[in-house]
């Protein structure tokens, strides 16, 4: 099918692309799998030390902008101040808003009980484990470039895909049938084919949506100036971007109770879907315009984002079936790449699809270091650099994410998470990177990492086990999201157990 | 290594971007569409550019591959723009 040459070309790309990007792609896809737990993860976090139950009786939104008008902030007209309305996962209403505060615009936010309104003392900055995880998953914590990094990342990882497919395209049912136990160097290349063509649906589309969301900025600009003659206004007609309104203050004021009157206007249009956020342009005056996030859960779109005039309810923009090709196209984007579409059982699946990738990783790095160390033009120090480095950023990685967990549970009540968990997921790989470097046994190395990684994965529903039976806190073991997160540590914990387990018959071999 | 990552990058990017812009060119309505299929196809097209220049046996070649493909490209482009 191919001549000789090229098939060498590309695995030669294959290996050094997938080396090159692997530390980041670890991290990218570790985080990324278990973002997609991110609302338990908060759940997790948040409800450790918290009772939580969604009252019967639930105060109405007006009650809340009551609230927010007390407490004396001055919000300009057009920002907008958003409100997370209760739900089963999160009993509480959050607001968020720009605000000056010390002589800087910031954002602030506050908590209030939804059965009679109280402020709530929740700092969001405190539960700040699954935003970090997210916000490594997409940015990798890099200010300013890292969001387009991880878009080329993702790019060349696009590539990597498509190369191991050509190369093993000739024989890939031959091959995908053979798994050679006897031999070591065969096994890891066995497993690597198989997962790698087994998860290939998968890792194919969370790569095209992941170019899709890091890089839009960059084909947005190139089609905007090919095929608008740079007038993005129309690009983003055709994208089917809703038009800016422009609004002013008409210095009348409404009463609040006009939010609760279009809450139940907007439920009797939509019986179907769920009111999960409301936006507020303008408070109580009367040219305020109010925008509110529907939820259609099990439907490939999703969300919904329409906007109304808070005067007459007059509905200014979206629309609830997306006429748009490139709007309906992104939609679908999002919802397969985020797996909400096909509940639990398909988020659990695109979860172990993640994994997998990281599987790949691990199997790929360690073919590539042992195929290194038979060089023996290669310099020691530098091999063992190279190879300290890799396993850090591999093996590593699920160490400092496991770490990361273990200090959000055992350490929330005298730490901020916000200003310890980055250094402690940084520090957790250079030690890895140290102990990789001072032993200098790359197979060895991996399996006591995986293994370290396993137990301290398993720290935390252990203790929420523990805890839970006897009844010290029966929360941890009555609720869903707890044990959603709890399962997906066990299942992370058991995949390192089994890889080490599987390369340490081959060390001792 | 480094010539064949620009080569399929820069080439890529132009071939999927000049493609379904001439397609906007020839006929405005289809603007939607075009911006769907730019996401979709484009997107996996450009993957398949930089492969496509991976496979080469040197920079030249991976230049020369790049060049294949933003070459027809182009002159689509050019058509749809002057007409």
């Amino acid at each position: 099918m191919f001549s000789k040459d090229t098939l060498k070309n590309l695995t030669h790309a294959h290996t050094w692309l997938g080396l090159i990007i692997s530390g980041a792609l670890m991290i990218i896809f570790v985080c990324g799998s278990l973002s997609f737990y991110r609302a338990e993860i908060h759940q997790w976090d948040r409800f450790h030390n918290f009772h939580k139950a969604l009252p019967t009786e639930q105060i109405p939104v007006s009650h809340v902008i009551d609230k927010l008008q007390g407490l004396g902030y001055d919000i300009r007209f057009n920002d907008r101040v958003s409100i997370d309305l209760p739900s089963e996962n999160k009993p509480f209403y959050t607001v968020f808003f720009l605000a000056t505060q010390d002589g800087k615009r910031q954002y602030v936010n506050y908590s209030f009980a939804a059965d009679d309104g109280r402020l709530l003392d929740l700092d969001r900055n405190q539960f700040f484990l699954a935003d970090m995880l997210y916000r490594m998953h997409y940015h990798l914590y890099i200010p300013k470039i890292g969001f387009e990094l991880v878009g080329i990342i993702t790019l060349i990882f696009f590539v990597v895909l498509l190369t191991g497919l050509l190369i093993h395209l000739k024989k890939i049912i031959s091959h995908y049938y053979q798994y050679r136990i006897h031999k070591a160097k065969d096994k890891y290349l066995d497993g690597h084919i198989l997962i790698g063509v087994t998860a290939f649906p998968y890792t194919f589309m969370y790569a095209l949506t992941g170019v899709y969301f890091n890089l839009a900025l960059i084909f947005q600009a190139g089609f905007g100036f090919a095929a608008f003659n740079g007038n993005f206004i129309e690009l983003d007609k055709a994208l089917g971007k809703p038009d800016e309104i422009q609004h002013t203050p008409s210095g009348l004021t409404l009463p609040m109770q006009q939010y609760d009157a279009l809450l139940s206007h907007i439920k009797k249009r939509y019986p179907t879907h769920q009111l999960t956020y409301l936006f507020s342009y303008g408070m109580a005056d009367k040219a305020a315009h109010v925008e509110v996030i529907l939820r259609q859960p099990g439907s490939l779109h999703e969300y919904h984002r329409l906007r109304f005039a808070l005067d007459d309810f007059t509905q200014l923009s979206g629309d609830i079936i997306k006429h748009n090709p490139a709007l309906a196209s992104a939609a679908t984007f999002e919802a397969l790449h985020y797996g909400t579409f096909g509940g639990d059982l398909m988020r659990f699946l695109m979860f172990l699809m993640g994994l997998a990738c990281c599987y790949l990783i691990l199997t790929g790095n360690l073919i590539w270091l042992e195929k290194r160390a038979k060089n023996r033009q290669q310099s020691k120090v530098g091999l063992r650099f190279v190879s300290a480095m890799t396993i850090a950023l591999s093996s590593g990685i699920l160490i400092s994410v496991a770490m990361c967990f273990v200090v959000t549970r055992f350490l929330s009540e005298h730490f901020a998470m916000q200003n310890i968990l980055v250094p402690v997921f940084h520090l957790s790989w250079l030690f890895t990177m140290l102990h990789a470097f001072v032993k200098n046994a790359p197979r060895k190395v991996m399996v006591q990492q995986l293994i370290m990684a396993s137990l301290l994965f398993l720290f935390a529903p252990a203790y929420d086990l523990f805890n839970g039976m006897l009844a010290i806190q029966p929360l941890l073991l009555a609720d869903k999201a707890i044990w959603w997160v709890n399962s997906t540590l066990t299942a992370m914990a058991i995949l390192c157990l089994l890889i080490a387990r599987h390369y340490n018959k081959g060390t001792t071999k | 290594m480094w010539h064949k990552t620009f080569a399929g990058f820069i080439c890529g990017l132009i071939t999927i971007t000049l493609l379904p812009s001439s397609l906007v060119h020839f006929y405005s309505d289809l603007s939607a569409i075009s911006a769907a299929f730019f996401m979709t196809v484009g997107l996996t097209g450009w993957a398949c550019i930089m492969t496509y220049c991976y496979g080469a046996s040197s920079s030249k070649a991976a230049w020369l591959r790049g060049l294949y493909c933003i070459a027809p490209a182009m002159l689509i482009y050019l058509t749809a723009f002057f007409t």
